[in-house]
């Protein structure tokens, strides 16, 4: 039995009763775990009035090996983002990236740079920054942190066109030779603006620059993302209504 | 023994395993409750079914409001002493009761019966929103027959509930309708020392105006 103190970001919840919640929580120390969390709706409780998806907050719980649920004891709430309250669009991608991060991590292995990668990408919906900059970002930090980093650099890129490149999700990255079931063809400015943000470039900068490159950018790890999971979030069609149902 | 092989005839298992079957009741609750009943009279247990029998022949929707009634349209949908240009929509009608309740509200409803969970796959085909848009594109299937101008949406104030609120009001604007939202943070009343963490951040984050004009009232003089 064990007792841990994080900070954690609520990405699922479930009623248990009336006063009483499941939760998913991912902590940046402690990763991915469930846990329940008794009384947390009641008004005076050590829960901050209720543990609401995708706040953030400092979590207290204890943690039997062996059993699936932890059992919540504190949960102050540090940050809620409003934009995504207010803004349908900042709603779709936060819902995306939270669904993205839950189903890529396993159950209690702590991935720091996911969570602050999550909690970066909630501030700057926050602040207004163009989403498909977002979304770029933090897939690159999900795919690269749980050892899917996609490999670009290792084919040179070729003329812009609309099927310039080879991209296979079973190779994890770009591919020589004829195209072969399976693989994606792709703009090389789509791959341009991927490395640019690989190379930790001004994250804003290639959005600026190429917009709907780094729309097509954002669409490709969502895909790759899909792959990987070998099935389809069902929150991808909120944010890439074009790639539901499998589409390409 | 039952066929079951546990120690209770086997209609007294189909009873607790009925009861264990409702939301929020255990083995030993529905135990409980299969036993309050073999003791209690014929009539009273027959009472308790009777009535389920009744409430599962005689309750439907209102074809308006899509709350529970026992005629349709229901009660609130042909009050004309309610303005109906005015509709609030809630998820469920347990939260139209609450509401109601307060006597404040002397306009019409609409119940969701739902509400989105896009991280479960739950999308808008599981609510009733489009019989919602039919009431506001087309006064005839309105309560009284009334233009809809304003539709107040009165979701529960949490992700899922705003994430609903976003879609309703998305499709209404689209129609140039009036959407406006229940306020949220500190009740009248209380006290900020005793208010929780998440009643604080909303009223901090929606804070107002000392001098903002108060909402248009929804209450009709002597209404
Ligand atoms: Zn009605």
């Amino acid at each position: 039995m064990a007792t841990i103190k994080d900070q954690a970001l609520c990405i699922r919840q479930w009623d248990f009763s009336e006063t009483s919640q499941t939760v998913s929580l991912l902590g940046r120390e402690t990763g991915l775990f469930r846990a329940i969390a008794k009384g947390s709706r009641r008004p005076k409780s050590s829960f901050s009035g209720g543990i609401d998806l995708l706040t953030r907050g400092d979590v207290v719980a204890i943690i039997k090996p062996g059993r699936e649920l932890a059992t919540l004891t504190e949960w102050g709430l540090s940050r809620v983002w409003w934009r995504i309250r207010r803004d349908v669009h900042a709603n779709r991608v936060a819902y995306f990236m939270s669904d993205c991060a839950s189903r890529m991590l396993d159950l209690q292995d702590p991935h720091p740079g996911v969570f602050d990668g999550l909690v970066q990408a909630m501030d700057q919906i926050e602040n207004g920054d163009p989403s498909p900059c977002i979304l770029t970002r933090f897939l690159l930090v999900l795919l690269s942190d749980t050892g899917y980093r996609p490999r670009f650099d290792h084919v040179e890129l070729g003329t812009d066109g609309p099927d310039s490149m080879l991209f296979s999700p079973q190779e994890g990255g770009l591919v020589e030779g004829v195209e072969v079931p399976g693989t994606w063809r792709v703009r090389s400015s789509t791959i341009e603006v991927l490395k640019a943000f690989q190379q930790g470039a001004d994250h804003e900068q290639p959005f600026h620059e190429r917009p709907e490159a780094t729309n097509r950018a954002a669409k490709l790890l969502a895909a790759y993302l899909r792959e990987l999971l070998g099935s389809e979030p069902p929150t991808l069609s909120l944010v890439f209504p074009d790639l539901a149902g499998g589409r390409v | 023994m039952s066929a079951s092989g546990s120690a209770y005839p086997d209609s007294v298992d189909r009873l607790i395993d009925e009861f264990a079957s409702l939301p929020g009741i255990g083995r030993r609750s529905a135990e409980r409750l299969a036993f309050f009943l073999l003791k209690a009279s014929t009539d009273e247990a027959m009472g308790l079914a009777r009535a389920i029998e009744d409430v599962k022949n005689n309750v439907g929707h209102c074809s308006i409001c899509w709350n529970l009634t026992d005629s349709d349209p229901c009660q609130l949908c042909t009050d004309e002493q309610r303005d109906h240009s005015r509709v609030l929509v809630v998820e469920q009608p347990r939260d139209l009761i609450a509401l109601e309740q307060t006597g404040m509200y002397r306009g019409g409803y609409h119940v969701l019966l739902g509400r989105l969970d896009p991280l479960s796959g739950v999308g808008e085909d599981t609510i009733t929103l489009d019989a919602l848009i039919d009431r506001v594109q087309d006064p005839a299937r309105n309560a009284t027959g009334s233009p809809v101008e304003e539709v107040i949406l009165g979701l529960n104030p949490d992700m899922e509930g705003d994430s609903t609120a976003l879609l309703v009001a998305e499709r209404l604007e689209a129609l140039g309708i009036q959407v406006t939202r229940l306020a949220r943070g500190l009740p009248s009343g209380s006290q900020i020392e005793y208010a929780n963490p998440a009643v604080l951040a909303d009223a901090i984050h929606g804070r107002s105006s000392v001098s903002d004009p108060p909402a248009t009232p929804t209450q009709r003089p002597g209404g």
